[in-house]
Formats: structure tokens, C-alpha cells, sequence
């Protein structure tokens, strides 16, 4: 298996388990597992901290950071610690710009409003557009956003469709 | 399933049960405040901002004083109960608003079941047992148990009817409940017991 391959392999196994625990009512083992999944997080998240504060200072940091930032294996973990150099903003407005076209064949657009205490905040103007549309519409942003910026905590759309308002958070 | 998506998981395992306000999503404190919206009789959890704003005049949210308060001569009929036709052992009554329709609400396995009773049998119930109207509409109830043989009565702030009710959704098995789910009320009724306020004066 490439390198590559086995760091996809591995996400999806940490997600299964997850998904496993998840599906446990509270118990002590899942308490443990959470405690020790956040204690080996935490080291590892130091550490990273530390490898890219001495890129920093190396004099070719920005170039580093970039690479990084863009090397699909690294991004994840990066984003896991919430180290990737890009900030989530910036991360959000560029998933946004992709998704700008398909949202206007739509009839619809997207907007972010703020990023605030891990939570991103958007509107959605969809004018007249069925229950089912935006419903797929919302979904897709979402995937779009925890795509981009996974280590945002929560993702809070305001749906406007003429005069109607729903507030739905993810 | 998004590339990324495992990251989403593990962060969120990893943080636990954040809870954060129903209106702005503000991440909450352990102990923050709790409103009832009074149209379907739902709880929410609220920060300090949102909670003063929402219950301003003419939004549909009051906001709970947390209440616990052991009944101890007050004594639901047996034939009074009946007439309420919960299917279980334990329920909540509450206050409704100027106009709503009464409700009583039981734990199920898909959480809090909204029962509707009649004006006649809610008026008839006020008239006999007078603590019914001076419950604070929407937000405290009167905890009914009669489990395992049990007469217990407690007026409670709306908060500990969807936490009991919480409580038994994670357990509930096949129709009746099963052990799991009742030993969970036992624990949570003598937690109750022991913390509780005592009210000795008869309300009948």
C-alpha cells in the first residue's frame, strides 16, 4: 500500500471506530477511550506545534507552510490539531467560490457571514426554491465546508427563501 | 463520506457533549440557563444574552427557575390517576397557558409522549387538588411516581421533566421500559429525594 493509501485506510478505520463507540450508551470504556484519544491528541498536536514554529523560523517557512498545508496526507492531520496554516475563513470562502456556479444554476446563493467560537455561520438565499432543493443545496454546502475546513466545530446556515426563514444548524 | 470527514468525528468524540445555545450557539457552561418554548412545550437551552432577550413580552419562552420540592402529604388518587389514562407509572403534569390545552407528558422510547387531557378532567383536577394552579405555567410540573409500588410526589422545574425523560430514551427496551430504564429513574427519583426541598402541608 502507498503511503497514501494507508493514511485514507486509516481515516476511514478511525472513523468506523468511531462510529462504533459513538453507538455505545456512556459507559466507562467509552470514557476511557475518549481520555486517551485526547491525551495522545494532545501530545501529538504539541509536538506538531512545535515542528511547524521551527519551520517558521527556518527562513523558508512560507513555502513549507504551503506545502504542507497542500499535501493530502498532511492537511488532515493538520486540520485535526487545527494547525493548518490556512486559516478556516479563508479555507470556507474558497469551498464557497467553488460551489458559487452549481448554487447560482440553482437560482441560489451562499454567503459567509462569520466565523465565531468554531462555529461558521452562512446565509443561503435560495428564492423559491422547493423543500427537497434546499435540502439537497444545504447538504451539499456542508459537505463542501466540512470538506475545507473540518476543524470548525459547527456549521449554522440561515435558509432564506423569499419570505420564509428557517434557522438550521448542522 | 468525505476524506475529511473521520477528522469531523474524531474532533467531535474526542471534545464530548458540547452544548451550546439554542438560539446563537454559544458554547454553554455545565450549568447555564434553560427556557421552555410554551407553544410546544420544548426545551432549550439558552446563554445568559439569548435567554433575556427570548423571554421578552410577546415571544412564545419563559425561562425555568430550577424547583425541586418533595410533596409529602400530597396524595394523587388512585382513581384520579386512572382517569389521566397514562400508560406508565410516571408522569409529569403541567400548567398549561391562558387558553392551551392541558398537558401531561410520560417517558417513551422516543423520549417525552405529550398526552392531552380534557378541560373537564383538568378543571376537576385543580378544583381538588389546588397545587395544580399554582404550578407556573409551561415550566414546573408535578412529578407523578408510582413505580414499583411507590406513591411519590415532587413539584419540579420543567429541566428535571426532560432530563428524566432523556434519561429513559437512552435505556428504554421493548414496551414497558425494561430494567435498565427504571433503575435509571430510581436513581434520578432518590437523587431527588435527597436534594429536594420538603413540602409537609396537605395540599388535598
Amino acid at each position: 500500500m502507498t503511503p497514501r493509501a494507508r493514511a485514507e485506510e486509516a481515516l476511514r478505520r478511525i472513523e468506523e471506530r468511531i462510529g462504533a463507540l459513538d453507538a455505545l450508551p456512556e459507559s466507562r470504556g467509552r470514557d476511557a477511550a475518549r481520555e486517551l484519544l485526547e491525551a495522545v491528541l494532545d501530545l501529538h498536536g504539541l509536538a506538531l506545534a512545535r515542528i511547524l514554529g521551527i519551520a517558521a523560523t527556518s527562513g523558508h517557512g512560507e513555502a513549507l507552510f504551503d506545502a504542507m498545508g497542500s499535501d493530502e496526507q498532511v492537511a488532515a492531520v493538520l486540520l485535526l490539531h487545527g494547525l493548518h496554516p490556512k486559516m478556516p475563513e479563508a479555507r470556507v470562502r474558497e469551498a464557497l467560490k467553488a460551489l458559487a456556479p452549481s448554487l447560482r444554476a440553482e437560482g441560489a446563493e451562499v454567503s459567509l457571514l462569520e466565523i465565531r467560537d468554531g462555529v461558521a455561520r452562512l446565509r443561503l438565499v435560495a428564492p423559491g426554491a422547493a423543500r427537497e432543493a434546499v435540502a439537497i443545496l444545504r447538504r451539499e454546502i456542508e459537505e463542501a465546508i466540512i470538506e475545507a475546513a473540518p476543524d470548525l466545530d459547527e456549521i449554522a446556515i440561515r435558509i432564506e427563501v423569499g419570505n420564509a426563514q428557517a434557522v438550521a444548524a448542522a | 463520506m468525505t476524506a475529511h470527514s473521520a477528522v469531523t468525528k474524531l474532533r467531535q468524540f474526542v471534545a464530548g457533549p458540547v452544548e451550546r445555545c439554542d438560539f446563537c450557539r454559544a458554547r454553554l457552561a455545565d450549568w447555564h440557563s434553560h427556557l421552555v418554548e410554551t407553544e410546544n412545550l420544548r426545551l432549550v437551552c439558552a446563554c445568559a444574552g439569548c435567554a433575556a432577550e427570548m423571554t421578552e413580552e410577546g415571544l412564545p419562552y419563559r425561562r425555568v427557575e430550577p424547583r425541586q420540592e418533595a410533596l409529602e402529604a400530597f396524595a394523587l388518587a388512585d382513581a384520579d390517576w386512572a382517569m389521566l389514562g397514562i400508560p406508565i407509572d410516571l408522569a409529569f403534569l403541567f400548567r398549561p397557558e391562558a387558553g392551551a390545552a392541558p398537558v401531561a407528558l410520560f417517558p417513551g422510547p422516543a423520549g417525552a409522549t405529550r398526552s392531552h387531557l380534557s378541560e373537564a378532567v383538568w378543571t376537576g383536577l385543580t378544583r381538588k387538588y389546588p397545587l395544580l394552579g399554582e404550578l407556573e405555567p409551561s415550566t414546573e410540573a408535578l412529578l407523578v411516581n408510582r413505580s414499583g409500588g411507590r406513591r411519590d410526589h415532587y413539584r419540579v422545574s420543567a429541566d428535571h421533566c426532560f432530563a428524566l425523560t432523556g434519561l429513559m430514551r437512552k435505556r428504554w427496551r421493548g414496551l414497558g421500559g425494561g430494567e435498565e430504564a427504571w433503575a435509571a429513574i430510581d436513581a434520578y427519583i432518590a437523587d431527588l429525594a435527597q436534594t429536594s426541598s420538603r413540602r409537609t402541608a396537605r395540599h388535598a
